[in-house]
């Protein structure tokens, strides 16, 4: 097997968990807790996008877009009935209420749509070959997406009136409210951000495999472990941590140990040591102790004080 | 008769988590360290007295120490290097670690008890302790008693540490980092002091439950029961050791209840069994939305 | 005194005003139908093949009432979701026995659940009739009844397939991280050594995940003439499109244990030609279940359990008939009788019991994927 198309994996996986990361990590940046019903937005949105592409026979694309836009309303819908209560709340208190906020979230996915495997109508998908790579066009297609998605949050945070409100909001909410910023629409545009961005990773983890009612929730361990790896709060962290994340799972189960550890044969004669695929989840979370060891708030994440 | 026995079964499983929101209770509520995997000290207990009575022939009480000194062990184990932490940073971690666990007992399947054993095979005949003395049928009652018993210790004992002066500077810590430090108390010391000891006590309710099921695999130890655990404790009003019993009791009742209810409704029981779990989840977020400090306040005393 | 929240107190005691009316609810049973209880995975990991279980069943139990029922009753379930978490399984079991008094359960499709739930059942002499596979099933006890040959000497059999088939020298091996997949490797590996054959890869992959590229990449980094083992479920659907898209395909071909479990719910194109073994077969059952699936509920099966569970209610009411009791003692004895009889829709069609009480096969059919139907293999 060729090393290109272990990268190539390994960006496609990235591609998809850290579209779900990004949005976790830009709403713990305002709302400072970890949100467990995160990954259920990506459900939604997959769902959402499943029915009007399947059910309604509208293009994939438009589809995609008006679920993805349906799901910010949703979430914003879903702060002002829950979350508007709790803004002084401790974080686990926030933590705990996620929690059961996604149990229920999850499982109306389940009571409207069924727990039968689905499948959006773009056919199966046949390879293109460029480079010894083998690649389907949906797969460019992810990547690109969620590459021009990552540009766009970039641009937003940096160039616009609305990131530079979001970052002195994160700062210091008390601090930028008397400056004049609308803190409460700073959370509003948070949670549409956070939460499109969901459901947009969660329509590319649908057209990469399928979906079920528990996309979101079977991903939620390694979206959680990419923003930790990358620093909570940190956009960018969490695109570095995707693409660790994915690399790590992709490279490690390939490599063969034996032959790093003898320097390829240098040193005795030990081939065929490979690390256990049923410890694949186990290594992304090992990688994330060690990068904590390292850096405590993760490779990008704020310094305390 | 019959309900008697399903009561008693259900008493059986709330004492069981009862010990476990203790004992994340005071890590968490008292200790303010947000642990969410507390699954893996359950887990260790578990699987340490299953394999010290399957293997070692000790007794049932040996087992239970065996699991309450493991799970404190493994809680020293991994505190130490992450005792520097954010508490986010440190939730998804002990996360992780509960997985890394449940991982190793399912992979590593040569520990095990002989064939067709360890592993995803899970280890079958744990035996129950002093079944051969007591009669079958009243032996759900005698454990009764036996988990009740092991919950008051708990109960009894973390009373005591937090009413003492561990648990006054372990407040301390929780509501602000810098006091306590300017007392002069490591306060890194403290932390890995408070997760051994909610460890330790989860153990023993590893070893408890397994006990009574007479068989253990790791699919017990999935995450969700960690989160179970966490909404038993903020139900019932974190920080305080009756409020951590109370939630227990109502998130039981929750599951229990929701399975009787169904009985009456004229639904298919595909969509009755979601009905079920999103009335599971909206009614934590509803408790935690009107009792944000849970049922049972903490009592907050001044010195 | 602690301070004690009103709205608290009000939920606490509406907690308790619920658990005296279930308490009730033991006392006021109709006494019509025969009811048995079903425990499934309706939610949770397993929940894919949670759904094709009620279905199946469903399909099973609107024969039966229209054939006139049980006992010239009417035969009814009560449907305990299991949550795929053995706490809640355990919990459902307390329930149906304890509450419902029923005298047989069917389901525990998890060994996780079945092993602990039989248990119960089993201590209680209550018939339980799973179709999760494990060999640890076996020991449970007389009132347990397994009904998925949960046979991994069917691995050693899928070897031999694979060579005489392939004359294949170079192994690799992917199997479910479960107790049945477990014991596949172990049979598989077995029987590759015994054969001088060579073990290139060996990879256990976990359940519900996206993305199996990885593993994928590992059985398939050494070239190995024939991949063997066993996929299932939803999982299987994702390893196959993910193993055509990237390419992947042993030389050789797959030869898969239980060939039905891995093809059933996977897009055609990705497993043609895959080849592997079913228990003996027994008629074409199988397809009258799917005709009738389709036309309840406008799309096929995408997995087998379906098929398992109309079996298991079928086994069930012919056994209480037989034994023209609902008693659990007439029904265990009673299973025995009708099951040599009785024609299945799910593995092969043959569903009778060894001594045990367990499905083993002593001769087995190999299967092809041809056009996403499982036909007879002729070389």
């Amino acid at each position: 097997m060729l090393f290109q198309q272990i990268v190539i994996n390994a960006l496609i996986r990235a591609s998809e968990l850290g579209l779900l990361a990004i949005g976790l990590t830009v709403t713990y940046d305002i709302l400072k807790f970890a949100n467990f019903a995160h990954v259920e937005f990506a459900c939604i949105g997959a769902f959402l996008a499943y029915t009007m592409n399947v059910t309604l026979g509208m293009n994939i694309i438009l589809a995609g877009l008006v679920a993805i836009l349906v799901v910010g309303v949703l979430s914003i819908f879903i702060d002002r009935l829950v979350f508007i209560r709790l803004r002084g709340a401790s974080s686990i208190a926030l933590m705990v209420t996620s929690l059961g906020l996604g149990i229920a979230l999850r499982n109306g996915v389940r009571a409207i749509w069924g727990a039968r495997i689905k499948g959006y109508a773009i056919g199966l998908q046949n390879p293109v070959e460029l480079i010894g790579v083998r690649i389907t066009p949906v797969q460019i297609f992810i990547i690109l997406t969620s590459v021009i998605s990552m540009v766009i949050i970039h641009l937003i945070l940096k160039r616009t009136k609305l990131g530079k409100a979001m970052r002195a909001t994160s700062a210091n909410p008390a601090l930028a409210q008397a400056c004049g910023i609308h803190t409460e629409r700073i959370v509003r545009w948070v949670w549409f951000m956070g939460a499109s961005l969901a459901a947009l990773g969660g329509i590319m983890i649908g057209l990469d495999t399928h979906l079920t009612p528990r996309m979101g929730f079977s991903v939620m361990i390694p979206v959680f472990a990419i923003s930790i790896l990358g620093g909570l709060g940190n956009p960018y962290g969490a695109m570095v941590g995707a693409l660790i994340l994915g690399l790590t799972e992709n490279i490690g189960l390939y490599t063969d140990l034996g032959k790093i550890l003898t320097l390829n044969g240098l040193i005795g004669n030990l081939t065929g040591l490979y690390i256990p695929t049923g410890y694949k989840l186990a290594i992304s979370f090992i990688i994330m102790i060690v990068v904590l060891l390292w850096r405590p708030s993760g490779i990008m994440g704020k310094r305390e004080r | 008769m019959g309900v008697l026995y399903f009561f008693v079964y259900l008493m059986i499983m709330a004492n069981v988590y009862g010990i476990l929101s203790l004992s994340l209770n005071f890590q968490a509520g008292v200790g303010g360290m947000s642990n969410f995997g507390h699954v893996a000290f359950f887990c260790i207990g578990a699987y340490t007295s299953t394999l010290l009575v399957m293997l070692c022939h000790v007794h049932f009480l040996v087992g239970i120490l065996g699991a309450f000194i493991a799970s404190g062990l493994f809680a020293f184990l991994i505190s130490i290097p992450t005792r520097r932490l954010k508490a986010d940073y440190w939730a998804i971690t002990t996360l992780g670690a509960g997985e890394i666990v449940r991982l190793f007992f399912l992979n590593e399947s040569w520990i095990s008890t002989g064939h067709y054993s360890g592993g995803p095979f899970g280890i079958r005949g744990i035996p129950r302790p002093w079944e051969s003395i007591i009669p079958g049928n009243i032996y759900p009652f005698f454990y009764l008693f036996l988990t009740l018993l092991f919950l008051g210790l708990t109960y009894f004992i973390l009373q005591r540490l937090i009413n003492g002066p561990f648990g006054r500077v372990l407040k301390a810590i929780r509501e602000d980092d810098d006091l306590p430090l300017s007392l002069g108390k490591n306060i890194h010391e403290f932390r890995v002091k408070t997760m051994v000891i909610g460890g330790a006590f989860a153990g023993i309710a590893g070893g408890l439950l397994v006990h009574y099921t007479t068989y253990v695999d790791p699919f017990f130890f999935m995450p969700m029961e960690t989160f179970i655990v966490w909404a038993m404790i903020m139900v019932g009003g974190i920080g305080n050791n009756r409020g951590a019993l109370i939630g227990t009791l109502i998130i039981q009742l929750l599951y229990y209840s929701t399975r009787f209810l169904k009985d009456y409704l004229p639904i298919e029981a595909q969509l009755l069994a979601s009905l079920r779990m999103i009335s599971i989840g909206i009614l934590i977020v509803v408790v935690m939305l009107f009792l944000q400090e849970g049922l049972v306040k903490e009592k907050k005393r001044l010195y | 005194m602690k301070q004690t929240n009103f709205f608290g107190l009000v939920l606490f005691f509406a907690s308790l005003v619920i658990i005296s009316l279930f308490v009730a609810s033991g006392a006021i049973q109709a006494k019509e139908p025969v009811k048995i209880g079903a425990i499934i995975p309706i939610t949770g990991t397993s929940e894919v093949e949670g759904q094709d279980m009620s279905r199946g069943l469903q399909i099973a139990l609107d024969e039966i009432n229209t054939a006139g029922g049980v006992l010239g009753r009417s035969l009814e379930v009560i449907v305990e979701d299991t949550e795929t978490r053995p706490k809640s399984g355990l919990d459902a079991v307390h329930k149906l026995i304890d509450i419902n008094k029923v005298p047989v359960i069917l389901g525990g499709y998890f060994s996780s659940v079945s092993l602990p739930t039989g248990n119960y059942s089993n201590s209680q002499g209550v018939v339980q009739l799973t179709w999760s596979t494990s060999p640890a099933l076996r020991k449970v006890g007389p009132f347990f009844f397994g009904i998925c040959g949960t046979d991994e000497l069917m691995a050693a059999n899928t070897v031999k397939f694979a060579i005489e088939d392939a004359r294949a020298k170079r192994f690799g091996i992917i199997v479910d991280n479960s107790a049945y997949g477990l014991g596949v490797l172990e049979f598989s590996k077995r029987e590759i050594k015994k054969a001088g054959g060579e073990i290139v890869a060996e990879v256990k992959y976990e359940r519900e995940k996206a993305d199996y590229r990885p593993e994928l990449q590992r059985v398939f980094a050494q070239k190995p003439e024939v991949v063997v083992g066993t996929l299932i479920g939803k999982d299987a659907r994702t390893i196959f499109k993910q193993a055509y898209e990237l390419g992947l395909k042993p030389q050789s071909g797959w030869y898969l244990s239980w060939i039905s479990l891995a093809t059933a719910p996977s897009i055609p194109e990705t497993v043609e030609g895959v080849k592997g073994l079913i228990g003996r077969l027994k008629g074409k059952a199988a397809n009258r279940f799917n005709e009738m699936y389709q036309e309840k509920y406008g799309a096929p099966p995408q997995t087998v359990w379906g098929h398992y569970i109309y079996d298991a209610v079928w086994l069930t009411a012919l056994a209480i008939n037989f034994a023209n009791s609902p008693e659990p003692k007439a029904i265990k004895d009673a299973l025995f009788k009708v099951a040599p009889v009785y024609r299945g829709v799910s593995g092969g069609g043959d569903k009778t019991f060894n001594a045990d009480g367990m499905q083993k096969y002593e001769v087995y059919q190999r299967m092809v994927c041809k056009n996403g139907k499982l036909v007879i293999y002729q070389k």
